[in-house]
């Protein structure tokens, strides 16, 4: 009950700042079809380049831009500011957990965002309708919900290790940038990484930002040999990271001194 | 224009005291900001892989681009980026500093709201963009001209000049409405559609994003004119542009000025 009242009221509060999603969602959307425009020059009368069509293209961008507002979702800047603050120490006397706090604000303010880029994508679908091609199966749809849901967990526990990190360095702005240099490089946000050169993409398997937008992406796009292998490989990354975080958050709190308590 | 001039020289003494404080930010910033490069770099890398060229230009020829944006960038950086940053927690009544100065101060207050603060990542965006342009014409084998020389470097002024006056205009809105952190980042991502080629705008966007609101001076007019593919007398229209987009964002600030709402007074 706790959980689902932070939720409300942050939904209230990004209702009310709804200009501001606007132009979150604007953010979105630009990069997108800057991206979107070039790889269809690049293209010209081509009928693919590295397997994808100009209605892949189109979908791997823009859809990976409204994945944002269901998997994506920033809040290791807050968590990081609150201990730097000694806003944790509130936290820390009342059974609410830290992180699942700004976790669960964050998911508040996607809901507004998803519902305000609607327009967007309707708008887009209907403009681009002849160039998208998309099969659909009760398999592809379970296996799409499966990958989406482990996007967003890995994602979660990224940003709550890298918020924890403010634990021990004074400008967590570094981290995070660190963290969005990877999330760019590794995580198929420039372009699809079957398109990168192969040192990037040997190294995308071993890190976990491949399989936080990008697997679900090809899942989506059907170009994928196995969901349930790339599945499986989400799993792994959830299962590492997660005692990755219970570490990180037990030794920072034993280095953590609050004024006040 | 003297008490603006001494206002400047005592600002930027104090932020030259903060940065020999907080060493460590600059450190950072050497390691991470050329990763943006990198990452810039890395696509085109992709793209040329993939397509051979690209709408008329080489590899190199496309370096070009972002290295004339990260010399821009590095210059609003370390000229008024923060400052105008600032801005907004300013008008909100949310910094220990407040609006207020900048009204009741006798120097101009678009000009006190505007430089005073240097962000020192722009000396590495600086390096780091002209020693692309370097090594882009040198590996190329690009021959330059003095005039094209000349003409490059004053290009390179007219978007910094256009970079300012956008940003002003999105900062104007603050004194609209109260919580509009977004418009930082979408200035940025606007921007970054001035490093794409001229001619990849096509109907009406080629005529706002090269003409209207110029934003190709960004990056690829810059390269266009150091590769000799754009007269250097096309910068006579593009002066014309900056001018009125400055005198309109001028009145739109002022316009604007007349929204705020001091908290301490």
């Amino acid at each position: 009950m706790k959980y689902l009242r932070v939720f409300l009221i942050s939904l209230q509060s990004s209702i009310q700042y709804r200009v501001n999603t606007i132009g979150w969602v604007l953010v979105g959307i630009v990069p997108s079809v800057s991206f979107i425009t070039i790889w269809l020059v690049a293209l010209g009368n081509g009928s693919d380049i590295g397997g994808f069509a100009k209605g892949d293209f189109m979908l791997y961008f823009f859809f990976g831009t409204i994945s944002w507002y269901v998997i994506g979702g920033t809040f290791s800047y807050h968590e990081g500011k609150a201990i730097k603050d000694g806003d944790i120490n509130k936290f820390l006397l009342r059974p609410i957990n830290f992180t699942f706090n700004f976790f669960l604000r964050e998911q508040a303010w996607k809901v507004t965002a998803l519902v305000l880029a609607l327009p967007f994508t309707i708008f887009f679908l209907i403009l681009f309708w002849h160039d998208i091609h998309l099969q659909w199966s009760f398999i592809k749809i379970i296996t799409l919900l499966f990958s989406v849901l482990a996007g967003a967990t890995i994602f979660a526990l990224l940003q709550a290790i890298i918020g924890l990190s403010a634990f021990w360095v004074t400008d967590i702005w570094s981290v995070i940038e660190a963290d969005d240099i990877l999330m760019i490089l590794f995580g198929g946000r420039i372009a699809p990484l079957v398109l990168m050169p192969s040192l990037v993409q040997n190294i995308a398997d071993f890190l976990p930002y491949k399989y936080v937008f990008y697997t679900p992406l090809m899942i989506f796009l059907d170009k994928t040999s196995s969901g349930f292998l790339d599945i499986q490989k989400q799993i792994i990354c959830i299962v590492v990271l997660i005692p990755i975080y219970v570490l990180i958050w037990k030794a920072g709190l034993r280095r953590y001194e609050g004024i006040g308590i | 224009m003297k008490n603006f001039l001494r206002f400047l020289l005592r600002s930027y003494q104090l932020e030259i005291k903060r940065l020999a404080v907080y060493r460590a930010t600059l450190i950072i910033a050497v390691i991470t900001m050329p990763m943006w490069t990198v990452i810039q770099l890395l696509f085109v890398e992709t793209l040329f892989t993939q397509s051979g060229s690209f709408i008329g230009y080489g590899k190199y020829e496309a370096y070009l681009f972002f290295g004339s944006y990260r010399i821009i960038q590095g210059l609003t950086n370390l000229i008024f980026q923060k400052r105008i940053f600032e801005l907004k927690y300013l008008i909100r009544g949310e910094s220990s500093e407040t609006f207020d100065q900048a009204i009741l101060k006798p120097i101009d207050s678009q000009l006190f709201s505007s430089v005073g603060r240097i962000n020192i990542t722009g000396i590495v965006h600086l390096i780091v963009g002209i020693g692309l342009i370097i090594f882009s014409v040198i590996k190329g084998g690009i021959e330059v001209s003095i005039l094209q020389s000349f003409s490059f470097i004053y290009t390179l002024l007219l978007g910094l000049t256009l970079w300012y006056t956008t940003l002003i205009f999105v900062r104007c809105f603050n004194f609209w409405f109260e919580e509009l952190d977004s418009t930082d980042q979408l200035h940025r991502e606007t921007m970054a559609l001035g490093r794409n080629p001229t001619s990849i705008y096509k109907g009406m966007w080629n005529i706002l994003i090269n003409l209207v609101i110029p934003l190709t001076l960004i990056g690829s007019i810059p390269a266009d004119i150091l590769l000799g593919k754009k007269s250097p007398y096309i910068l006579i229209v593009y002066t014309g542009v900056v001018l009125l987009l400055l005198y309109l964002v001028r009145k739109l600030w002022l316009f604007s000025l007349k929204k705020y709402s001091s908290f301490s007074s």
